[in-house]
């Protein structure tokens, strides 16, 4: 069993450090990396806050999407879904007018929302969208 | 400095120069694929403020070469677009050890949060917004057959369908699937337009941050290595996208303005109107662009290849760039 403090709190704290502590003495020319190292923390900080992507709702989407009748135990299933969704989008099976379009559009709009909630969440709120 | 007497020595074996002393020699941008040296230089007594660009160790697949680069920026000079001056092209690694060329170097700042968060640059906003309307319009008035520019790529069979190839393929080149990036592409693939009839010289890159500019005017045009042939209204989509608005997103035209004076700057240069749904069309396409970059940008830190903070933050744009795509091909019967 490992002790606590454990990664999650450690980047946080190691990270809100960095940014009071460090920050104001890093020279102009630095600046820019060195928000690039806070960003990347406050990412992975948020990954462990939200202790992942729900991946079982994700596969039950897709599996339902798809048409299968049950969710596979492949180790992989994620993957192999996603691909077979990917290339189902690119052969027009969810193309307008299709039974499965708006279904298919709702969920590709919940999987980027889950993944901008964790590396950009202002943008969520079509607020700040640049680097 | 070995570098120094090498550019002096090339400067000297010259027809036209008698005398070339160096008084400031340095590395500004290392980029990934270029590097830029501040040169000052007199030349027969005459002081010259002057940029030397050259390949850095890297070079990226799709862009031009520096002689391609050169000759570019003498067409578009001698076309009156606002680009640095070209002044000399060796072709002879036995200078410096690679093409590079020399460039009159230009004042002002490139930096697209800076530009779009300060009115007064380029005289003010909408008087930058409307000259680079123009500047845009003077780009385009080089149709596709010019002998000098032989190089550039010509999209087949078509600027739409050639791209819509080309991100499939990057896609399947990847080993993660993207499906709302395979979803915008079929959008953009049912949607695409007619091709044009006259293919025209398309900049590719012409967007805030790839231009200079002073408080006073703008001074130079940037980046040309992804130039080529194509639909003028491709490289209007790409300085509109809402991505390249550096976070002022509601003034859509590059972050500086509104649509309106750009657009009205180049359709005075260019005598042609602009079709604001086909713009739309482009700038779904130029969104797809940024995720299909941003990712390949990615692969190469993932891939451990290059390991790189910087490119592994810039695969994480692509959600936001997804979500825009979603949203800007949203159809009237989507919830």
């Amino acid at each position: 069993m490992r002790d606590k403090p454990q990664a999650d709190d450690l980047l946080k704290i190691a990270e809100s450090t960095f940014i009071q502590e460090i920050l104001p003495y890093i020279p102009a020319d630095r600046k820019y990396t060195a928000l690039m190292i806070a960003n990347a923390m406050r990412i992975a900080t948020r990954q462990f806050d939200k202790n992942k992507i729900d991946e079982t709702a994700e596969i039950a989407a897709l599996t339902k999407l798809l048409g299968y009748l049950d969710v596979s135990d492949d180790p992989d299933t994620l993957l192999t879904l996603n691909k077979q969704f990917a290339a189902a989008i690119r052969a027009g099976a969810f193309a307008p007018g299709t039974a499965g379009h708006s279904k298919a559009r709702q969920h590709l709009l919940s999987c980027v929302q889950n993944r901008l909630a964790e590396v950009n969440p202002k943008a969520l709120n079509g607020g700040n969208n640049d680097r | 400095m070995e570098i120094k007497s090498a550019i002096e020595g090339y400067l000297l074996h010259l027809d036209e120069v008698k005398t070339a002393k160096i008084t400031d020699l340095r590395l500004m941008t290392g980029g990934a694929i270029q590097q830029n040296w501040l040169l000052d230089v007199t030349v027969n007594g005459v002081p010259l403020e002057t940029v030397l660009r050259t390949d850095a160790t890297s070079s990226l697949e799709d862009s031009l070469s520096r002689a391609q680069e050169y000759a570019l920026f003498k067409h578009a000079f001698g076309a009156g677009v606002t680009v640095p001056e070209p002044l000399w092209l060796s072709n002879d690694p036995k200078w410096i050890g690679k093409p590079f060329f020399i460039m009159r170097r230009v004042e002002g700042t490139a930096a697209g949060h800076k530009i779009v968060r300060k009115n007064a640059m380029g005289g003010g906003h909408k008087i930058l917004a409307k000259r680079l309307g123009q500047e845009l319009a003077l780009i385009h008035a080089t149709k596709y057959g010019q002998a000098e520019l032989d190089f550039l790529t010509r999209p087949t069979p078509n600027p739409a369908l050639s791209r819509i190839a080309e991100y499939r393929a990057a896609l399947d080149a990847t080993d993660m699937p993207q499906p709302t990036l395979e979803w915008g592409l079929f959008w953009l693939e049912q949607n695409a337009p007619e091709p044009v009839k006259d293919l025209v010289l398309c900049h590719n890159d012409f967007r805030t941050g790839n231009y200079m500019v002073t408080e006073e005017a703008l001074t130079g045009i940037l980046d040309w290595e992804f130039a080529a042939w194509g639909d003028p209204l491709q490289d209007i989509g790409w300085f509109c996208a809402k991505c390249w608005r550096f976070g002022a997103a509601n003034n859509e035209a590059g972050g500086i303005s509104d649509r309106a004076g750009f657009y009205a700057g180049y359709e005075q240069t260019s005598g042609a109107s602009i079709d604001q749904n086909a713009v739309l069309y482009w700038e779904v396409m130029a969104t797809m662009r940024w995720a299909i970059i941003a990712m390949k940008q990615g692969d190469r830190h993932i891939s451990g290849r290059e390991p790189s903070l910087e490119l592994a933050l810039t695969r994480h744009i692509v959600p936001e760039l997804e979500l825009d795509i979603l949203q800007m091909t949203k159809g009237d019967n989507d919830a």
